[in-house]
């Protein structure tokens, strides 16, 4: 009999601080965003520590552009590596984004091309990241309003690529899927079912909203500030459906901070999803109440 | 060369050095004594970082505001007057008897007994300190290392006896070695190592140990947030905010503003001196906790009961 145990968490955010402490008990795990403490002070660091010890961190990297088919600064590697080393999270994410490029800092996680260069030139940025930080990465999918010019492959078929070329596991964004299906005009479900079931090990929830683009038409953005809306749910259930191995899921939310009541009631809601999903595969599975 | 044979104003200058020393020296053996890993203190009761930062009457404090935002209690005076720290007219009532079993911390529940009628803040709140629930708080802080159980306590009075007696004892051949050449100026010398005993004495007692005090600058840092905030937290209950922040900062850092009743409990001396945790021998209310003078949680009956017994513990 195969068991695994499904988590889910949410993305630690200093405004959360008193509600998420206060309810350790309805959550499994934070995600806590590495570059925060890159420069910070040792008391900020210890401060991390103790947080890991009360329940169990992993780690969200933004600025490392991992994408980029220029090498990923060893400078922030080195800081990874020692933020790492630090609190010992059980592990790390990166965006499968460029986010400077000639120098300049974007301030943006943008996505690259979609070709052969730029999968090669991502598996050589994770197996630089792997050999610094001494872990590899779980990657993540990327939202863009935009469908990134000079690309030739589909993005399952590049993400595919890049996770094949590195051997990493994915952290899937359903609110990302969501958002670039209906941006750009393919069916979200079938883009999970493109993806390498057995690659998927973390998933993020989030919401957004609908902006106008310059034509008229309405567009997805992803801006971490709504609450998670009912498809993304759909997408997470189908995930769960499909992935043998346990799954965490962080609800991530940026600004704009509901009553933690209704951040929870969002945690609770994944769990559902996720019991919805594995009870759809054949193995038997345990899913955390 | 030796110090002793040092004349007058040169071994004065000699002997502060050395007290410098010794104090440095003491602090150091602190440090290094009072860092022990001792298990994993939790972070989900805001009254266990009160009682860390300010000892039991902050935790007191803290959470009678809290029971005060979430309308469990009310201020029952006429005109502003209840609201001035101190004042002879500042009394809480619980305003319904069934919150009494609707609340799920101990100090709370202990709290709105202790108002089922209209009572003073201050005084009550005194009556209330060295009672089961702050009991039990100090024995979990002391468990964890977070605050000096018997046995650091005992180390520090240890170390400080020794340390005096070393500052005493230097001045003591040089008070005797001066008298037997016949010199009297000894005075400078005998005010000087009483000033030292005296620091040495104040300083190597704190309230809280070397692992407690990093473990409240973590819980600090972790709410740093909250801090900045402190002017746009709502007031109901409707977030654990305020109580995290008074928890963690102190009532100082609530906006009387937003939160009026804060003032009436602030209290009439800062958290940290004289008998919410303060530093000197048997002075914090964490040797209310598991030393012998509270009866080992007993507990308070009905608003009397421990609150004096505690006085014994230095407080």
């Amino acid at each position: 009999m195969n068991s695994l145990t499904d988590r889910v968490g949410l993305g630690w955010r200093p405004d959360l601080a008193a509600g998420i402490l206060e309810h350790l008990d309805a959550i499994d795990l934070l995600e806590v965003i590495a570059d925060d403490f890159f420069s910070a002070p040792r008391g900020q660091v210890r401060a991390l520590k103790t947080l890991a010890a009360q329940i169990p961190v992993v780690f969200h990297g933004v600025s490392l552009g991992l994408a980029s088919s220029a090498p990923v600064e060893t400078k922030r590697l080195d800081q990874m590596a020692r933020l790492m080393d630090q609190v010992r999270p059980e592990f790390w994410s990166e965006h499968l984004a460029f986010v400077r490029a000639g120098g300049i800092e974007i301030g943006h996680l943008a996505a690259p091309p979609r070709n052969s260069s730029t999968v090669d030139a991502a598996a050589a940025n994770l197996y630089r990241a792997q050999t610094a930080v001494g872990a590899k990465p779980l990657v993540e999918n990327i939202a863009t309003l935009i469908d990134p010019p000079a690309s030739t492959l589909s993005e399952s078929a590049w993400l595919n690529g890049i996770l094949s070329a590195s051997n990493c596991a994915l952290l899937l964004d359903l609110h990302n899927v969501l958002a670039n299906g209906l941006n750009h005009g393919y069916d979200p479900l079938e883009f999970v079912r493109q993806v390498p079931a057995e690659r998927i090990a973390a998933i993020h929830i989030a919401g957004g909203k609908f902006i106008s683009a310059p034509d008229g038409s309405e567009r997805l953005l992803d801006d971490h500030l709504h609450d998670v809306p009912d498809p993304v749910f759909a997408l997470l259930e189908e995930t769960a459906a499909r992935a043998p191995g346990p799954l965490t899921v962080i609800l991530e939310r940026d600004g704009d901070f509901p009553a933690m009541d209704s951040l929870l009631a969002q945690v609770a809601k994944a769990r559902r999803a996720l019991a919805k999903g594995r009870a759809r595969r054949s193995q038997p599975v345990e899913a955390v109440a | 060369m030796n110090p002793f044979d040092l004349r007058g104003p040169e071994f004065l200058v000699f002997y502060i050095f050395f007290s410098w020393l010794v104090i440095v020296g003491l602090t150091l053996l602190r440090r290094l004594s009072e860092n022990r890993d001792t298990g994993k203190p939790p972070i989900d009761d805001p009254y266990f970082v009160a009682f860390l930062r300010g000892g039991e009457g902050e935790a007191l404090r803290v959470a009678t505001l809290s029971l005060i935002d979430r309308g469990l209690l009310t201020l029952k005076s006429s005109g502003t007057s209840a609201l001035l720290p101190g004042s002879a007219d500042s009394r809480l009532e619980l305003v319904d008897l069934a919150a009494i079993e609707t609340v799920k911390r101990p100090i709370e529940k202990r709290i709105l007994e202790a108002f089922k009628t209209a009572q003073p803040i201050h005084s009550t709140l005194a009556s209330l300190e060295g009672c089961t629930a702050c009991f039990d708080y100090a024995v979990n802080l002391e468990k964890f290392g977070l605050l000096p159980d018997e046995e650091v306590r005992k180390a520090r009075l240890l170390r400080v006896a020794m340390a005096i007696g070393i500052l005493l004892g230097v001045a003591a051949v040089k008070i005797f070695i001066a008298l037997s050449r016949g010199r009297t100026n000894i005075l400078f010398l005998i005010i000087l190592s009483g000033l030292a005993a005296f620091v040495v004495f104040r300083t190597s007692n704190p309230f809280r140990t070397v692992r407690g005090e990093k473990f409240l600058e973590d819980v600090k840092s972790l709410f740093s947030s909250l801090r900045q905030r402190a002017s746009s937290l709502r007031p109901g209950g409707a977030t654990s905010d305020l109580i995290w922040l008074a928890s963690a900062y102190g009532l100082a850092e609530v906006s009387p503003i937003l939160f009026p009743s804060v003032i009436a409990l602030r209290p009439r001396r800062p958290p940290g001196l004289g008998s919410s945790g303060s530093s000197g021998w048997g002075s914090g209310n964490s040797s209310c906790g598991t030393s012998s003078s509270c009866g080992g949680g007993g507990g308070c009956g009905g608003g009397g009961g421990c609150g004096g017994g505690c006085g014994g513990c230095g407080g």
